[in-house]
């Protein structure tokens, strides 16, 4: 049975390319977290009470996708966690040293480009792996941010700025709104236009992208670039939503942030991956946490579901693409 | 150790590189194996060392029967391989290299360094060479580093040894080094198996020669009894037929579209110098390892040039990256098909049009699929390339059908200078026909085209000049007409 | 071969000179610094490090990373604390077996996904940090092990001892430091991790079992985090599930590749490990001594990774170009 199902798929290529997809394990596991949650308390079957749930979270979707980028391109940014802290804190500290807000969110912005255009020239012009090189600037942007704001919460700002999730469209929080936009905007990108179509071209084989004249370096610093710059953004929305902002907040978000990509079926070596996949497991990520926090897990535990989560997702999406092409 | 072959033979998916090997090889004999690229020879070796195990025939050592099935095993029975690049450990000491693997103890012995270093040196002096063992392995050269693999096998007590083109990356200095320690070798016994394509050099050290062809072993001669014409012809095949050569009218027109002046790379190529018309077919004949990938990669801006000029189209240009070189007109179809050419897991179409992304989407950078598409089915038509749909993963197909998504690829980008790099390498018979007709059908059209090839019948049938490279230099360049299969082989390896 | 270049290879050299100019540098800013309490303090605070950098620097050397180090800590805390909790008696060495045998489990369970799998071991411990740290919580039901819940005898083990009064815990890295050295530089298996790191698939043609030799180096790493777990209950007296050993894996990583380790593997040694952990604990120390608030410490660490690993990179770039650079 299983055996001819193979056959028939290795013979339609179409048809494989769409059924033998990682992504779809992300789907399954959604529709069983949802179903399961809704067991476990009837909260869950209230749409509200999951977009509420989602809000915390959406600071990660947002750098998730472009991980997922990066991802797809071959290559990692572990530093995450580090430059939403490290462009929170800029931001509270040029606030409250005097600049105004619009200034202040622009040295945030700029702040966190500037780091990860600093990843980025490290890991094209230098050539240092990058998984290895962004544990060090990990180190380096979280060791800043304890710099400046020592151990202070970085406070006092406006109360229109303060409490973003509690601002709603309808039913659906703004920050929710934002990501689904950044989702569909960034997902169009990699899946319709040429330079979407050349990540994948860099992530699956670099030595072939450079000789058919893809500009490998000059896009990889862009993604970095990027990422710094949406950190940049998380930043001001968490302070934002904390109306604080703290050395050490986002303290090993980038365990659910990676998460959040390897669940949604991104190829852990680069070529694979799509934005619909990790927006799926953002949700998982988001129906996960709520339901283990009704069912009254302690938050820390959660850690050890999450991580595991993580490793056999890994395994899991490698099984997968091992089986789809030999 | 007497070693000997019987009807050994291999088989990678289907295609047949080695067929009924009977090879024999006696101690105190230096064995050398030659034949063209692809001939058979390095897989044999291959087999005898235990990186591939054969599909069918026996070993015999000392008319014992031996079951080789991987490296370990065949250095355990005294067969061991010098790679062509040394494999070092660079942050280890000399002594450690050769020992790495057999010293003894278990692990967590300590290491009798005492010990090691005076057995080093022991062989290390044996083979004539002034190395401290205790030194780190970093930083000695190329030539050392070989010498010192040789020494890691000695220390394990090897009775045959298979050296695999161990003089290409040396001078002629260091060449002169390594025969001392061969011959020393040989007058203590040891078998010795000696890959080289250069004649001069097997006739130098060698006391029988095996030739190969096709992955058939055509003959073994005493060394004193071929000529150095001979050897070429076993290589090429008795029936040499007058392959046809194409009249050069088309090309009378003088318009120089490449003046290549005097380009050299430290270490890679040195004062290569040549012009290209519009509408030529330039062949580039040589052996693997001649420079002549490099000269093209040079070209194409995927590698740096150290000194030269490169004209094109009259005015000189230096092609920074592929990027640069794409947009001024020029291809490049790579020798490595799998590392540089194709994007395996992803369709045959995103494959066809990576190199043109502006053609297939808008100012907007939207991927308009419909051109994609369109542009696919025509070369796919064209060509006659066999799969199922363009959205077919392009690793699934047979090599012929990846290369001419390949050229078809570069066609795409409508170069004036074509590059091809071994076009025909892994391709089947027919399709190689097929390739031909659209190389020259492309030359008729005006293209420029840079043929790299080590099969010298195509090199012949097609180019209208001949380059004739040999460690880094032209040797050579030749008319078609007066160009012959042992012209460019002396002159490839002389 | 310049000077430079003889230079750039004792990388023991490099790291002890700036160890003694930052010395002098900081006791003529202040003279404090030279006094025995900051040296006592600078040996205090080094053990635990130095522990947990021999494993990694195993680990680093055979051209792994594991930052699950800091979480395998606390575990392994919060198990000896909650014994001593049931057995107040349990005895030092007993403690130390025990810390050893879970951390090694641990560390073993991160080499084999990493060898098995074939994902990259930061990818890889990334996940089973929060798997092991969630342990904890799970474990210790979130509580802290209090001061008063540590054994008197395991306390002292950090503060004195019969050797001239020498801290337990200095002596016993002491021996743990000397043991790493004698296995990495002149035991079969040591030099078998340098080969594996500098060429691995010349260390499979010479018949060398790689896969072996990783779970070694990911299970003593493991070992060590563990013993450093006891030497963490010993030291602070205390055991707190969402602090203790949280960032630690970072400083570890810094002092391993200061001290001259490769990130790409095959290099590294002992003494480089132990004076890069030095110059991290005297920079430690340092800091209030010369009025830089110890905030600053993490981005010193930082900033020392990330030039280090730059640094890394143009030495090698350097030596391919010295040997003649195949394919360089």
């Amino acid at each position: 049975m299983l055996k001819t199902i193979s056959i028939y798929l290795s013979e339609n290529p179409t048809l494989r390319y769409w059924i033998v997809r990682p992504e779809w394990v992300a789907v399954i596991l959604l529709i069983i977290s949802i179903i399961s949650s809704i067991q476990l308390s009837p909260f869950f079957a209230d749409l509200a009470f999951i977009m509420d749930s989602a809000t915390p979270y959406v600071e990660y979707g947002l750098i998730a996708i472009i991980l997922t980028l990066i991802i797809i391109s071959g290559e990692i940014d572990l530093s995450i966690a580090s430059m939403i802290a490290l462009t929170a804190v800029i931001f509270g500290t040029a606030y409250n040293a005097g600049f105004g807000m619009p200034i202040s969110m622009l040295i945030a912005l700029f702040s966190g480009t500037l780091c990860g255009l600093f990843n980025g020239i490290l890991v094209t012009q230098l050539q240092i792996p990058s998984i290895i090189l962004t544990i060090g600037t990990l180190t380096l942007y979280r060791g800043i941010a304890q710099s400046l704001a020592s151990d202070f919460s970085l406070g006092g700002y406006p109360s229109w700025f303060i409490g973003i999730d509690y601002r709603y469209i309808g039913i659906v929080p703004i920050p929710v709104i934002i990501f689904t936009v950044f989702a569909v905007v960034v997902g169009f990108f990699l899946s319709s236009t040429i330079y979407g179509k050349q990540l994948y071209l860099i992530g699956t084989n670099p030595q072939t992208a450079k000789y058919s004249g893809i500009k490998v370096n000059r896009i990889k610093l862009l993604l970095f670039t990027l990422s710094g710059l949406v950190c940049g953004i998380a930043g001001v929305l968490t302070t934002s939503r904390l109306a604080v902002a703290r050395f050490n907040m986002a303290t090993g978000a980038e365990l659910e942030i990676v998460l959040m990509v390897m669940l949604g079926g991104t190829y852990i070596f680069g070529g694979r991956g799509n934005i619909f996949g990790t927006f799926v497991a953002f949700w998982i990520v988001v129906i996960l946490r709520a339901g283990l926090n009704v069912a009254r897990i302690k938050i820390e535990s959660q850690l050890t579901i999450l991580g595991a989560m993580l490793i056999i997702a890994i395994i899991l999406t490698n099984y997968i693409y091992s089986k789809s092409q030999k | 150790m007497d070693l000997k072959t019987n009807n050994i033979g291999k088989t990678f998916s289907g295609v047949n590189v080695l067929r009924n090997v009977d090879f024999d090889l006696k101690p105190g004999e230096v064995h050398a194996l030659v034949g063209e690229n692809g001939a058979g020879k390095s897989t044999f070796v291959k087999i005898l060392s235990g990186v591939y195990t054969p599909t069918e025939g026996d070993i015999f050592l000392d008319d014992k029967k031996v079951n080789i099935t991987s490296p370990i095993i065949a250095q355990k029975n005294g067969v061991s391989l010098i790679h062509q690049e040394p494999q070092s450990f660079s942050h280890l000491s000399v002594a450690e290299n050769i020992f790495m693997g057999h010293m003894e103890g278990n692990n967590f012995s300590r290491v009798k360094w005492q010990d090691i270093n005076k057995k080093s040196n022991a062989i290390l002096q044996s083979i004539g060479l002034k190395i401290d063992p205790k030194k780190i392995m970093e930083g000695l050269s190329i030539a050392d580093q070989q010498m010192i693999e040789i020494a890691g096998a000695l220390s394990k007590n090897s009775k045959v040894l298979i050296m695999d083109e161990p003089t290409s990356p040396l001078t002629p200095n260091e060449v002169g080094k390594l025969f001392d320690i061969v011959n020393k070798l040989k007058s203590n016994g040891m078998a010795i198996i000696f890959i080289s394509h250069r004649l001069e050099e097997i006739r130098q050290i060698s006391d029988r020669v095996t030739i190969f062809r096709d992955g058939d072993l055509i003959t073994t001669k005493n060394i004193n009894e071929v000529s150095n014409e001979e050897i070429i012809k076993f290589m090429i095949g008795r029936n040499i037929e007058e392959t046809e050569v194409k009249e050069n009218q088309f090309i009378k027109n003088d318009e120089y579209i490449l003046n290549v002046k005097n380009l050299s790379l430290s270490k890679k190529f040195n004062d290569i110098s040549f012009n290209l018309k519009k509408g030529e077919i330039l062949g580039f004949a040589g052996l693997v390892g001649a420079g002549r990938t490099e000269v093209a990669k040079s070209i194409f801006g995927a590698e740096k040039f150290d000194k030269g000029e490169i004209i094109y189209d009259g005015e000189s240009i230096i092609n920074n990256s592929p990027n640069e070189a794409i947009n001024n007109g020029f291809a490049y179809v790579p020798e490595d098909r799998k590392q540089m050419g194709i994007f395996g897991p992803v369709a045959v179409e995103d494959n066809i049009t990576s190199a043109i992304p502006k053609d297939i989407s808008n100012s907007m950078g939207l991927i308009n699929s419909k051109t994609v598409t369109t542009l696919t089915n025509d070369y796919i038509n064209k060509f006659n390339i066999i799969l199922t749909s363009g959205r077919q993963l392009i690793e699934e197909l047979s090599g012929g059908n990846q290369q001419k998504c390949i050229i078809s690829k570069w066609l795409l980008s409508k170069p004036k200078v074509l590059i091809l790099d071994e076009p025909t390498r892994g391709v089947d018979v027919g399709v190689k026909s097929e390739m031909y007709e659209i190389i020259n059908k492309l030359a008729e059209e005006g293209t420029a085209i840079i043929l790299i090839s080590s099969e010298l019948p195509e090199i012949l049938s097609l180019s209208h000049r001949i380059i004739v490279m040999r460690e880094g230099k032209i040797t050579k360049i030749l008319n078609n007409k007066e160009a012959t299969q042992e012209k460019i082989m002396s002159y490839a390896i002389n | 071969m310049t000077l430079f270049d003889k230079f750039l290879r004792i990388r023991e050299l490099g790291i002890f000179s700036i160890i003694v100019v930052f010395v002098i540098v900081a006791a003529i800013i202040d003279p404090r610094f030279m006094t025995l309490d900051s040296w006592r303090a600078v040996f205090l605070a080094i053990p635990l490090i130095l522990v947990m950098a021999m494993g990694q620097m195993m680990v680093i050397i055979c051209r792994h990373v594991d930052i699950s180090i800091g979480s395998i800590l606390a575990f392994s805390a919060i198990v000896i604390g909650l014994l001593y909790i049931q057995f107040p008696g349990l005895s030092l060495w007993l403690s130390l077996i025990i810390t050893a045998f879970v951390g090694l489990v641990m560390g073993l369970i991160n080499g084999f996904i990493v060898t098995r799998f074939n994902v990259h071991s930061i990818i890889v411990t990334l996940g089973t940090l929060s798997l092991y740290r969630g342990l904890v919580f799970i474990v210790s039901g979130g509580r802290q092990i209090d001061r008063n819940d540590i054994p008197e005898h395991v306390v002292s083990f950090s503060q004195t001892s019969f050797l001239f009064s020498i801290p337990g815990i200095l002596i016993f890295s002491g021996i743990i430091v000397v043991i790493t050295h004698l296995v990495m530089r002149h035991s079969v298996l040591g030099r078998e991790i340098y080969a594996t790191g500098s060429n691995p698939v010349a260390a499979h043609l010479k018949g060398i079992n790689v896969t072996k030799v990783t779970l070694f180096c990911f299970g003593i790493c493991g070992m060590l985090a563990g013993v450093a777990g006891l030497f963490y209950a010993s030291r602070f007296g205390y055991v707190n599930p969402g602090v203790t050993g949280v960032g630690i894996e970072f400083i570890v990583i810094a002092g391993v590749i200061i001290g001259g380790t490769s990130i790409t593997g095959g290099s590294g040694s002992v003494l480089g490990t132990f004076l890069g952990i030095l110059l991290l604990g005297i920079i430690n120390v340092a800091l209030p001594v010369l009025n830089i608030p110890g905030e600053f410490q993490k981005a010193i660490y930082g900033l020392i990774i990330v030039v280090a690993l730059a640094l890394d990179q143009l030495i090698i770039y350097r030596m391919k170009k010295l040997s003649g650079g195949i394919n360089a």
